[in-house]
């Protein structure tokens, strides 16, 4: 087990409101990494745009805070470039399931190995609190008055069916059983996708930290098959009363990545480039 | 047509090779010692649609079409009813009068009837063979030689099999033979290969590949769109024997995001698309400024807005480029002219990406990125990689400061997986660390710092080329692929009015030469514009930077690109 304070960044603390989920979120990462003794240098953290991204300001990593949306494509230009790098990405629900959808559903089938958290708390907050893609349907909000009518996205069996290797959910506020799950993802060959429900304490008051307490149970302490697919289809659809946190899904599959690295064994990111002959190219246009 | 030049043209339905078949016959003439200049007109469909392809032929050097043509070979009864008038007077069609439900009308040009149809049922071929009875028989009406048209053949299916190669061999000797019995006395005395340099025959796409690959470009996303998937098809055909990944993405926002995330880790990276995908991925660009990561996009136009002309030519793009994403922040922006320069610049590209820390954008189009030319291979002696600030294990300061403020405006950097070199790549403005900022002076500060590139750029670039006559009082100025059309309309004013007019061809659009066009267009010289666009888009550049309006200004914005004879007419007119 490393040291925590290993991945602070000296003489900052996070400005989220008191209360938010994301403390929980940025604990239970902080003492993954920890666990798995990642080294800060070898990591690159891909943020996305919202309270979730400004997480980039307090790891101690590479980090690259991209664009509302497009983590997920950055990430795998990062880890397709070099393989040896830990490619981790911390995204919201607005960026993950409203601007980025698509990407996250092709990044699942190219199984290219990357873990994507996803800060899910339902709520757009930086602006101020709009419903995001994951509130739920007849919810009331300044901006949809008469109550949403369109249903929530379902990431997780959209994950599944699109080819995600490894599916789960935490809850920010079950920090040791988050902390191990995210290490669970991260060691996790192939494509991860974590969604993390997470309070936010300002602006949704529908998911609150009672809410959440309310409704999740450990899938660890059921019979739950994580490596059975059918299975996990169907309890990645629960919703309603109860709703599982932990592991829903796991295969070993090859990934993208290894795929083309059986045809180049170094890094792009590493290959000498100083002195590349074309001649032969030019000759067969002759 | 002169006794060293000839134009030749072939159209029939979509699906019936005429894509494959031009570029036999461009590279037959090209290893027979000519000049060809080689373009493409059809329409966007699969099947059913007109394709032609043109090939002008000279012993002298030419880089633009011409009209008319001296040779038509119509595939179908649809090539006599729609390219029948680009035939000179005097000039030749090949066509299969069996198989043909439209008599040619036109009493001033022979009528050479070749039963393309039968030869090949012959010899029990599919009826898409009928393309190479077609060719050999055009190079037996030309007096060309068999031999080397066999050679160009078996260049384009050798990776096919022998079988493949020998059918193919075979139906052009059949069309061959059939007109030298038929038609023994070649067209105006013929085309014999001539001696020549050896030279490529390629096109700007083709050369942008071979510059990427000489570059060291490690990845490269591109989401089919034309006129740069073609692209695509040569980086698929070499990306193993260099060591590249191309990924197809779901879009191009997906695309250009992939590329910067695979530059952050320090892999040479470019994307490729056309507006309409560069519309898409503008958001990234910014991305890419901010983050000062390397980058090379390779924007081929074609008509806008929107959809436009799938497959047609324009330079509607160029103030589109320099604009693109929000904010004020600096790019290069370049357009080759011709296929070498295609590969020297965006060798370049790469360069100046790494040195300066920000997108290059490489503007071709429809016309440059898909037509063949010849050109001779390309010398890569003195060309050399250089990562500008790049650090590498061991170099990095204890004190490193990814955005550190310097009078380039170019900071050290460094990428995952280097000790000592974490920092944030932040899309949000930030301090010399890339921790957030919204301090008024180090906003300021860093906003100065990536625009004071424009000016380490222009240290860098010399960015225009003149050409020809260095003294004339009548400058010609364009940019991109109009190049070719200007170069050749130019040597017809010589050749034919004893005229000889200077090119101002600009080549970098940012940073803009300004002092270099001054120069060269101050002190009362006529200045005739010539633009494949609606709205003179370079000419408004040369008004911002260097206060020069033409006096005379010729555009083509119908989505075909600028004949050599039309262009020297429409100069003339003019002069």
């Amino acid at each position: 087990m490393g040291d925590v304070h290993r991945y602070d960044v000296p003489d900052t603390r996070p400005t989220w409101c008191p209360g938010c989920g994301n403390f929980g979120i940025w604990n239970a990462m902080k003492a993954a990494y920890a666990s798995m003794d990642l080294a800060p240098h070898k990591t690159a953290i891909v943020c996305g745009i919202g309270c979730s991204g400004n997480l980039s300001y307090w790891i101690n990593t590479y980090v690259l805070h991209s664009l509302h949306g497009r983590s997920i494509p950055v990430a795998q230009g990062i880890k397709l470039a070099n393989g040896d790098l830990t490619v981790i990405v911390h995204a919201g629900d607005g960026d993950t399931y409203g601007e980025g959808l698509g990407h996250l559903l092709h990044a699942a089938r190219r199984n290219i190995d990357i873990t994507v958290f996803v800060h899910d708390n339902q709520v757009y907050g930086l602006t101020t609190g709009q419903p995001s893609p994951t509130s739920f349907k007849g919810t009331k909000w300044k901006v949809a008055p008469e109550g949403i009518v369109a249903s929530p996205v379902t990431p997780l069996p959209l994950a599944l069916l699109a080819g995600a290797t490894f599916v789960g959910r935490g809850f920010s506020g079950e920090n040791k059983h988050l902390s191990e799950l995210m290490a669970k993802a991260i060691r996790h060959k192939g494509f991860s996708l974590v969604d993390i429900g997470q309070p936010c304490v300002t602006f949704n008051h529908v998911n609150t930290w009672k809410w959440w307490n309310d409704h999740v149970y450990t899938l660890e302490e059921t019979e739950h098959d994580r490596f059975d697919y059918e299975l996990a289809l169907k309890k990645a659809q629960e919703a309603g009363d109860k709703l599982p946190i932990g592991v829903l899904y796991e295969a070993d599959k090859p990934t993208f990545d290894d795929e083309y690295r059986s045809l180049n064994a170094e890094p792009l990111a590493h290959v000498p480039i100083d002195n590349i002959d074309v001649d032969k190219l030019m000759a067969r246009h002759l | 047509m002169s006794n060293n030049e000839l134009n030749w043209k072939i159209g029939g339905e979509a699906g019936y090779g005429i894509m494959t078949v031009g570029e036999i016959f461009s590279k037959a003439f090209i290893k027979g010692g000519y000049y060809v200049v080689a373009h493409t007109e059809y329409p966007s469909l699969i099947r059913g649609g007109h394709n032609t392809f043109q090939v002008r032929i000279a012993a002298q050097q030419i880089r633009a079409p011409t009209q008319p043509v001296d040779v038509l070979v119509a595939l179908n009864a649809e090539t006599i009813t729609l390219d029948l008038d680009d035939l000179v007077p005097g000039g030749l069609l090949l066509y299969d009068a069996a198989n043909s439900d439209v008599a040619p009308a036109r009493k001033d040009i022979t009528l050479c009837d070749v039963p393309l149809a039968q030869l090949i049922a012959d010899l029990h071929l599919p009826k898409v063979a009928i393309n190479m009875a077609a060719m050999g028989a055009s190079v037996g009406l030309i007096g060309f030689e068999l031999s080397v048209l066999n050679a160009a053949i078996e260049d384009a299916f050798g990776g096919k099999g022998e079988k493949i190669v020998e059918q193919n061999v075979g139906a052009a000797k059949a069309g061959y033979d059939y007109v030298t019995r038929t038609y023994p006395e070649p067209y105006k005395g013929g085309l014999t290969p001539v001696e020549g340099l050896p030279r490529m025959t390629l096109t700007g796409n083709d050369a942008i590949c071979m510059g990427a690959f000489k570059a060291g470009m490690k990845f490269i996303a591109i989401y089919p769109m034309t006129p740069t998937h073609t692209i695509m098809t040569y980086m698929a055909a070499h990306a193993r024997e260099y060591g590249v990944m191309m990924i197809q993405p779901e879009d191009e926002i997906a695309g250009i995001n992939l590329a910067v995330g695979a530059s952050f880790a320090g892999a040479r990276s470019m994307v490729a698309t056309s507006g309409g995908g560069f519309s898409l991925m503008v958001e990234g660009l910014g991305l890419a400024a901010a983050t000062e990561n390397p980058l090379v996009v390779v924007e081929g136009q074609r008509p806008g807005p929107s959809t436009g002309l799938a497959t047609r030519t324009a330079q509607g793009d160029l103030r589109f480029c320099l604009h693109a994403s929000q904010g004020d922040f600096f790019r290069v922006v370049l357009a080759p002219g011709d296929p070498a320069e295609c590969f020297y610049e965006t060798f370049r590209a790469f360069n100046l990406a790494d040195v300066l820390q920000t997108p290059v954008l490489v503007l071709t189009d429809k016309h440059l990125a898909t037509s063949f030319f010849a050109a001779e291979p390309f010398a890569t002696e003195g060309l050399r990689v250089d990562r500008g600030l790049l650090l590498a294990e061991g170099e990095v300061p204890p004190d490193f400061k990814r955005y550190e403020t310097t009078p380039s405006g170019v900071s050290t950097r460094t990428v995952p997986g280097l000790p000592g070199g974490i920092f944030n790549a932040n899309s949000d403005e930030h301090d010399e660390l890339g921790y957030f900022s919204e301090d008024a002076p180090m906003v300021a500060t860093q906003v100065d710092k990536r625009c004071r590139k424009y000016f380490t750029a222009a240290t860098l670039v010399h960015g225009i080329k003149f050409h020809g006559n260095p003294g004339a009082d009548t400058v010609l100025v364009g940019w991109g692929s109009t190049k070719g059309a200007i170069l050749d309309a130019m040597d017809l004013l010589r050749a034919n009015d004893g005229v000889d007019l200077g090119f101002l061809q600009v080549v970098f659009m940012s940073p803009f030469p300004s002092q270099l066009v001054k120069e060269r267009l101050e002190g009362g010289s006529r200045v005739i514009l010539i633009e494949n666009n609606r709205g003179a888009q370079l000419g408004s550049l040369i008004k911002e930077h260097a206060q020069i309006r033409p006096d005379h200004t010729i555009l083509r914005y119908d989505g075909r690109a600028f004949f050599a004879d039309e262009l020297y007419t429409r100069i003339k007119e003019v002069l």
